[in-house]
């Protein structure tokens, strides 16, 4: 492992303690289990309170992307991705959209899937079945770029001694979170995110704290960017980088409070004052994360010029590596911010791959057989999901080492996740929303998103459409569609609203 | 129509064009191209940009618990 990461026997224990806490924590949620039932296993029975709630939120939305993907653009765009903590804010825009009424019902008929709430508001099978297809896809995508990242992490750290970092990382902590989320379930995933989301937020109040020590206050670098001749990085965003603010605000805020898992926390909040605090606490959170991972691929391009391409992704470990070599202080500060990576980076994967694995348990499984297995079968079918989804994704996140910058990953689960839009945010407030256009919708919607991210368009230019990302262009016919078809259809035909 | 639903309507339209006005600010399209002065190390756009964020988290971060005041 001293081969691996540069750390001495104190910081590599530290890191162990922290990584066995989370194993004990997997055994406790075990322990604590009341029966083993897909609500129990998924969503952690009764629902959680302010503080578990909110910290949960906070560690699943914020993931290792967020630390190491965002530094990684910052270095790449300068202040021009301050859009980041726009978006970041977005999403709870949103969220409050429709996340209160969504609680009420998920209370009411103890939904445990996203896909519950659809085939309760429109009755079709086939509309839950395709959402939830949809849903895996982009999960999939997310839990492998969270994947990627952990290998990132490892081999930024290590540098260019070993080219085992990087599959050893994505393999050894792949494998810890599969223990304790296929222990503990939600609960387990929940209270280490108590844990990962405290260190976290430390962690990113730590790599202020040492940028500053290491390199002086930001108006120093901001002055050698300028001396360097980077003023590309200090102007504001010219004509199209601006289309991809207005772009990325939307992209992120309605995909962003789309996330399967999300919405799984926000069935699984105890009440709705609860879940509605714990999003007025979530919209100050930018501020003291992704505007400080702002300020270090700012500190990044001032001071490690010269990275490209899916090797400006590791702009944050180098960063570490220059700090931890300057003092003990920074070598403890580095350890603790370690520790705070792996955090942002499990805290996420542990999330999705509970929710992919229940949705494909119970939405894709259970829900199409005509005789549905006992609860208990069903809980043990979707652990053993997990292993598989875990295993697949680990071994693609190895194959795909060198090929795919961080934020492109992250736009295309965007692109996918905006079609389900209408469905949820629409579909909750407007009785007129009917089944069949909503799911024509949906698809057409991913059809024209994947296909202009993915063709030979001449007029698509790094996957986007003058500056707008395509699922915003396929969310926009798939609402016309959705609407327009609705209106069409019988008036009479009205849905009742949630009570 | 009654009374509340259009009181409720009226709010949701104030709230829309609330966040639609603090969009249309938060993007610094109106900033010229070529300025490069900075305050404290940061882009005078960007710390203009940072307000109108700043403006709508605590926008939202109300109506948030408002709603947590009148739930449940």
């Amino acid at each position: 492992m001293t081969e691996l990461l540069p750390f001495g026997p104190g910081a590599l224990a530290f890191v162990g303690v922290y990584l066995l806490s989370l194993l004990a924590i997997g055994y406790a949620g075990r322990q604590a289990r009341r029966d083993d039932s897909l609500s129990d296993f998924y969503l952690a029975g009764s629902g959680f309170g302010l503080v578990v709630l909110f910290l949960t939120l906070y560690a699943t939305q914020y993931s290792g992307n967020a630390l190491f993907g965002f530094v990684g653009a910052a270095y790449r765009s300068g202040f021009g991705w301050l859009v980041s903590a726009h978006f970041m804010v977005a999403i709870i825009v949103f969220y409050r959209l429709y996340a209160a009424p969504l609680r009420r019902l998920a209370a009411t008929h103890r939904f445990v899937t996203p896909a519950d709430y659809l085939m309760h508001r429109y009755g079709s099978r086939t509309l839950a079945t395709v959402a939830s297809l949809i849903m895996i896809l982009a999960l999939s995508n997310y839990l492998l770029a969270q994947l990627m990242t952990m290998g990132r992490v490892f081999e930024g750290l290590a540098g260019p001694l070993t080219g085992l970092a990087y599959p050893v990382g994505v393999a050894a902590l792949a494998a810890i979170m599969l223990v304790y989320g296929t222990l503990g379930g939600m609960r387990a995933v929940a209270w280490t995110d108590v844990i990962q989301g405290s260190v976290l937020f430390v962690g990113f109040i730590a790599v202020l704290i040492m940028l500053t020590l290491e390199f002086g206050p930001l108006s120093a670098a901001t002055d050698r960017l300028l001396d360097a001749g980077n003023e590309h990085l200090i102007r504001r965003p010219d004509g199209p980088s601006l289309r991809l603010w207005l772009s990325y605000i939307l992209l992120v805020g309605i995909g962003g409070a789309l996330y399967p898992q999300a919405i799984q926390r926000i069935y699984a909040a105890r009440s709705a004052r609860t879940l509605s605090q714990s999003f007025a606490l979530m919209a100050f959170m930018p501020f003291v994360t992704v505007v400080i991972t702002l300020i270090a691929g700012i500190y990044a391009a001032a001071y490690l010029p010269g990275l490209s391409g899916p090797e400006s992704d590791q702009a944050m470990a180098r960063l570490l590596r220059v700090v931890q070599a300057g003092s003990t202080f920074g070598y403890a500060l580095v350890a603790l911010l370690f520790a705070a990576l792996l955090a942002a980076l499990m805290s996420t994967a542990d999330s999705a791959m509970l929710s992919i694995s229940s949705m494909v348990t119970k939405d894709l499984y259970a829900e199409n057989r005509t005789q549905r297995p006992p609860e208990r079968v069903l809980t043990r079918l979707g652990k053993r999901c997990s292993l598989v989804v875990i295993v697949a994704l680990t071994v693609l996140a190895i194959a795909l080492r060198d090929h795919a910058s961080l934020v492109a990953l992250i736009d295309r689960k965007f692109d996918v996740l905006v079609q389900l839009a209408p469905a949820f945010m629409l579909g909750i407030h407007w009785t007129r929303l009917r089944a069949g256009p909503v799911l024509a919708g949906m698809v057409i919607g991913l059809v024209i998103a994947l296909a202009l991210a993915f063709g030979p368009w001449p007029f698509v230019v790094s996957g986007r459409v003058a500056g707008i990302h395509p699922g915003l262009i396929g969310l926009a016919i798939n609402a016309a569609v959705a609407i327009g078809g609705s209106l069409l259809g019988d008036p009479q035909r009205r849905l009742p609203l949630p009570a | 129509m009654p009374m509340n639903v259009k009181s409720t309507t009226g709010r949701r339209l104030v709230i829309a064009s609330v966040y639609l006005i603090l969009l249309v600010l938060a993007i610094p399209w109106y900033w010229p191209a070529n300025d490069n002065r900075v305050v404290s190390g940061v882009p005078l756009w960007a710390l203009t940009s940072l307000a109108v964020l700043t403006v709508t988290a605590a926008v939202t971060a109300g109506l948030c618990l408002r709603d947590a005041g009148r739930d449940d």
